[in-house]
């Protein structure tokens, strides 16, 4: 289970966070001021923080800054009203691993918190397996069971983000932020079809399908058990 | 028309000037040709005294007094002051009464004033003069009267008073005219702007076929008319749109939430009603988020993101993205690339601007269908063409695809929001680019991005 700092001054926001966070089994901790949650995330540990930009007493970079100056590396996911590409870049810099634009959809911040706390744990593998289908990072090539599949680098790269996530929840989002770096809204169903197609090929007809979509946030590559 | 205001205009301040600048030329071209009027004459006088002189000193001496005062007798005009004198400085001969001192006795001419015995002058008369000694030591002196200058003076005086008065009066009351004339027009431009300013914002300044610097201004103004119409049309058209594009689902949402409430509705009817409002919600979000982009992009007036951008690179990653959703549809996707120049620009934002393009095209293209993404030179600028075989847009219809939040009726139909050209037009402004929207080859719609190349200042 993650424990995970939630530090806003939005009463209304906070609650709705922490509410997702709670139904999802995390265990979560909420500070609403700047230098309370700074002292939090200094003096016990967490998997993930998320912080909003504009709290008091302390904004939410100088607050980044001043974490990571006293040595702490927890992931922390930025909150923002602010969507300039400009903000977000001052964010990341600024020792953010993550940023996300207010108002955002509950599982959209779930699945990204997620995703970072897992980030803490897991390791570097040169070969990714999940069921029967193996991805040697080293060589480049995918495997379902013995069956080569032929997949373009960009593909490759997709199924690579689905397999490091596999069994979790990623947006379109994401995907379209992490596998592509592009930081705009693509409209229509442009990753829908990306995935379709490796979908396609990864999912043979007879064979178990792994890639499902979790209608209203992402897709989940999943083992069946 | 007060003469005050009249007074205070640029153009009569100029008129002002201009005469002055005449009546100063005038007193030099008269001054100049006063000045060799009389280098002339004198020289003339000169050289006639001086060979008088010469003549004179070759007479015999005892005829000298009968030789001179004949010379005076036939001098009906009196212009001669000649004089002989002995040693003593006595007369012997001649019209003046006393010797005429201190004229050394060189031959050489000089201007002096003599005293005369000439009745009608006051004793002294000014005359050019030279004076020999003659080898029995008289002093022969001859002189001329030089009021031939003077009256060239008075004449120049005279002309010069007549010319400059009548000019710098018509130059003024030239002046009076032009500045009216100039007070009218500024007059004409200000109740123009009056009217403006009380809401008729379709009025445009008066501009007259002569093409003058108040034409050439008001021209200018009005093409910021113009534009100023345009935004307050777009402005005021696109709450209307807005309002619209987000009315129509809305609606559609409470009809579905309504019936969804309905307690007799087994629940496994319920959970799909409530699917579906989901997907209309996530419309309506997609929407308000594509007006909010564009709105950060129209206003972003900063450039901080502004670099050398690679548009092969760009155009190469749009046609990856895009390439499986026209495949998907069973549209043909063609990249065609040329060598471009460099340009500078927020690579982000110009990648945003051609997916939208080519999102589009792909979207209004018929499976079988075809669309290009071509990236060439022309002149000095990078051209990037989007090319498809869809229905085209209209050509009254082109210009009000590009303005803000404006959606064709054909698109209505479509999935999206429909403001992504609207989107692709803020970017390209934003740029200083140029957006073109024509007939592709078929029949489809060409939408062409030219960029000047990196270095050029965009006009």
């Amino acid at each position: 289970m993650f424990k995970v700092l939630v530090v806003e001054d939005d009463v209304e926001t906070a609650q709705e966070i922490i509410e997702e966070f709670t139904s999802a089994g995390l265990e979560v901790r909420h500070e609403s001021t700047g230098p309370e949650g700074l002292a939090q995330a200094r003096t016990e540990a967490f998997d993930v923080i998320t912080l909003d930009r504009m709290l008091p007493g302390l904004d939410g970079l100088s607050l980044l800054d001043a974490l990571r100056s006293a040595g702490v590396t927890t992931p922390v996911l930025v909150l923002s009203a602010l969507s300039s590409v400009d903000e977000r870049v001052k964010g990341l810099r600024a020792g953010g691993d993550d940023y996300l634009v207010k108002p955002f959809a509950a599982a959209e911040l779930l699945a990204r918190v997620e995703a970072l706390a897992r980030r803490g744990t897991e390791s570097r593998p040169t070969l990714l397996k999940v069921d029967n289908v193996e991805l040697d990072l080293l060589s480049r090539v995918a495997r379902r069971g013995p069956r080569v599949l032929d997949l373009s680098p960009r593909e490759f790269k997709l199924l690579e983000f689905l397999m490091r996530h596999a069994g979790h929840v990623v947006t379109r989002a994401m995907l379209f932020e992490q596998v592509w770096r592009y930081r705009f809204d693509p409209g229509t169903n442009l990753v829908d079809v990306h995935i379709g197609r490796i979908r396609r090929k990864v999912d043979d007809a007879g064979e178990r399908p792994l890639i499902h979509t979790v209608r209203g946030v992402g897709f989940m590559l999943r083992a069946v058990d | 028309m007060p003469w005050t205001e009249l007074l205070r205009t640029t153009a009569f301040r100029w008129t002002f000037g201009l005469a002055a600048v005449l009546a100063m030329s005038i007193l030099l071209m008269a001054g100049f040709f006063y000045w060799q009027t009389v280098v002339y004459l004198t020289g003339r006088i000169d050289t006639s005294l001086l060979s008088d002189v010469t003549h004179f000193a070759e007479v015999d001496q005892a005829e000298m007094p009968a030789r001179l005062t004949a010379a005076l007798a036939s001098d009906p005009r009196r212009r001669k002051a000649y004089g002989l004198f002995d040693r003593e400085g006595h007369r012997l001969a001649g019209n003046l009464p006393y010797q005429p001192s201190p004229l050394p006795p060189d031959g050489r001419v000089a201007q002096m004033k003599v005293m005369s015995d000439r009745q009608n002058q006051n004793g002294t008369i000014t005359v050019r003069a030279a004076a020999v000694r003659l080898d029995n030591g008289n002093l022969l002196f001859m002189g001329r009267i030089a009021d031939e200058l003077q009256e060239i003076e008075d004449i120049v005086t005279r002309a010069m008073l007549l010319a400059i008065l009548p000019a710098v009066v018509i130059a003024l009351l030239g002046g009076a005219l032009v500045s009216k004339s100039a007070l009218r027009r500024v007059e004409a431009v200000r109740r123009a702007c009056l009217s403006i300013m009380e809401g008729h914002l379709e009025r445009r300044l008066p501009v007259r076929s002569k093409q003058d610097e108040f034409d050439r201004l008001s021209e200018i103004v009005n093409r910021m008319l113009d534009d100023i119409e345009r935004l307050i049309a777009e402005a005021r058209g696109a709450g209307d749109a807005v309002a619209h594009d987000v009315r129509t689902p809305l609606t559609r949402l409470r009809v579905r939430l309504e019936r969804a409430l309905r307690s007799d509705l087994p629940p496994a009817e319920v959970a799909p009603m409530l699917e579906k409002a989901i997907v209309d919600i996530d419309a309506l979000l997609t929407t308000v988020t594509a007006i909010l982009r564009i709105t950060e992009v129209e206003q972003s007036r900063r450039r901080s993101n502004f670099g050398s951008m690679d548009l092969d690179e760009i155009v190469e990653a749009v046609s990856e993205l895009y390439r499986p959703i026209a495949e998907e549809k069973g549209v043909g996707f063609v990249v065609e690339r040329e060598p471009a120049p460099g340009v500078n620009g927020d690579a982000d934002l110009v990648f945003e601007a051609l997916a939208n393009l080519v999102d589009n095209a792909i979207k209004f293209t018929p499976p079988q269908g075809r669309v290009t993404l071509s990236l060439g030179r022309s002149g000095e600028e990078a051209s990037v063409a989007v090319l498809d075989t869809g229905p085209g847009i209209p050509v009254e219809d082109r210009q009000a695809v590009l303005r803000r939040f404006y959606r064709g009726d054909s698109s209505r139909s479509k999935p999206g929001t429909g403001l992504g050209l609207s989107l692709v037009a803020a970017i390209v402004r934003l740029h200083g680019f140029t957006l073109t929207l024509g007939e592709a080859p078929g029949g489809g719609c060409a939408a062409v991005i030219a960029a000047k190349a990196e270095g050029i200042a965009p006009s």
